[in-house]
């Protein structure tokens, strides 16, 4: 399994990695008309996380960031760090998991919700089984297509339903767009973080990080365009109260006498949703295979993808608890995603000045 | 939920298992081991409808005071 990608093909990960739930799931949505200011705002913190992850991993190339933080913040205290912060990856990708499922399930109502969660972690765990290469391959392959029915599907929503006098009077009340900023930038902005499990394995990311912004940025503005479209479409209180405002939003959708195209972009989001599952999916795999210190990690993708299930459903039995639980996640999640590479960029400053004073002491 | 736990150990003996055989790393079969014990105990818990384990959402609702703190701040009375 030779694991080498280009920074290209990082870009399209991070591409994939914020538009993945974020293209469904809408948090930001508590800022109502203004949901479209609170994703412009959180952009400097996806950017800013995102920096600090490629500096991290520009001061020590090839090293895997588990390494690295053991390197710089010490044995006992760089573990504690790696356990909290592939804890926060596996809340992430059950998270993940259980939004996709219910969104099958919003199609698909008499399927056994078990039986979805095995087809969904089955059909990662072959793109992890496939191995990096495989899925950077074909997060590339997938790019394309992706961004023409992004295109079309913008395009025929502002032609057959966007009322944009919706999104008027701007910035009536600030308190809104502040709520949708902290939600919005830590799902999915803050989520770049995960880039740190798959950097290492960049063979020209000292010259080549700036396509990764590049392409971060265009996820981004593929993010504001769907804030602006959903209210427009569907208004501040359906986008408010619906799990999905962009599948409504598309449900809308008239183009001369066709209809339920819908069903038609559903095939867009899924696939979105999925890939995102699956890099969260490799991330945990990489890492684990790191903290204990694996040969490959081929032999735990599976008991990993059962564990993943059995959290799943353990964890989020109650869509409205849910709900109630994702109010709760920035106060837990930003911190580490912001903290981590924080630290590890401080930490590995420190120590690489060390490093050339005992150099130059010699 | 045991039917998922039974395909899911069935299809890792018959992808994985000839394989570790042959490698016999005990760090490799140690991992999976508690992974699929862990696995197992939570999918049990859910088929039983059982709360007994610990449930690891706890960790996501130390942040409650702070969250309700905020939400008083902003005023807003919805949640996304």
């Amino acid at each position: 399994m030779s694991a080498k990608i280009n920074s290209r093909q990082a870009g399209f990960i991070a591409f994939f990695i914020l538009l993945g739930s974020a293209v469904t799931y809408m948090p930001e949505s508590v800022a109502g008309r203004d949901a479209w200011i609170s994703t412009l705002l959180a952009i400097p913190v996806g950017v800013g996380i995102l920096a600090l992850v490629i500096r991290v991993q520009n001061m020590f190339p090839g090293r895997h960031v588990l390494e690295i933080s053991e390197m710089v913040l010490g044995r006992a205290l760089g573990k504690l760090a790696n356990i909290l912060y592939l804890g926060l990856l596996f809340i992430l990708a059950a998270l993940y998991l259980y939004d996709l499922m219910i969104l099958l399930h919003s199609v698909l109502l008499y399927a056994n919700k078990y039986y979805l969660y095995g087809v969904l972690v089955l059909a990662s765990a072959y793109g992890v089984y496939m191995g990096v290469n495989a899925v950077a391959r074909l997060v590339e392959l997938l790019m394309g297509l992706i961004m023409l029915f992004l295109l079309l599907a913008f395009f025929i929503l502002i032609a057959c339903c966007a009322d944009f006098s919706r999104l008027t009077p701007v910035m009536a009340d600030l308190r809104p767009i502040l709520a949708g900023f902290l939600y919005t930038a830590n799902w999915p902005f803050a989520q770049a973080s995960l880039l740190l499990m798959y950097l290492p394995l960049v063979v020209d990311l000292a010259t080549g990080a700036k396509v990764i912004y590049r392409w971060y940025l265009i996820a981004a503005l593929i993010l504001i365009i769907r804030s602006v479209l959903t209210v427009a479409v569907v208004g501040k209180e359906l986008a408010l109260l619906s799990r999905y405002p962009l599948f409504e939003a598309f449900r809308l959708m008239r183009m001369g006498d066709f209809e339920r195209i819908e069903l038609f972009f559903f095939v867009l989001i899924f696939v979105c949703s999925l890939l995102a599952l699956l890099l969260f999916y490799q991330g945990l795999a990489l890492g684990m295979q790191k903290l204990f210190r694996l040969q490959e990690y081929r032999a735990i993708i599976l008991p990993l993808g059962l564990l993943l299930i059995s959290l799943s459903t353990y964890m989020f039995q109650s869509d409205l608890e849910m709900m109630f639980i994702e109010t709760l996640l920035p106060f837990i999640m930003l911190p580490i995603h912001l903290l981590f590479p924080l630290l590890l960029f401080i930490g590995g400053k420190i120590y690489l000045k060390r490093q050339d004073k005992s150099l130059s002491a010699r | 939920m045991i039917n998922i736990i039974i395909a899911f150990v069935v299809l890792f003996i018959l992808l994985e298992l000839p394989g570790l055989r042959k490698r016999l790393c005990w760090r490799e079969l140690l991992v999976i081991m508690l992974l699929l014990t862990v696995s197992s105990l939570y999918g049990i818990a859910c088929h039983l409808h059982s709360s007994i384990l610990l449930n690891p959402k706890q960790c996501l609702y130390l942040a409650q005071p702070l969250a309700t703190a905020f939400h008083s701040l902003i005023e807003t009375g919805e949640e996304p």
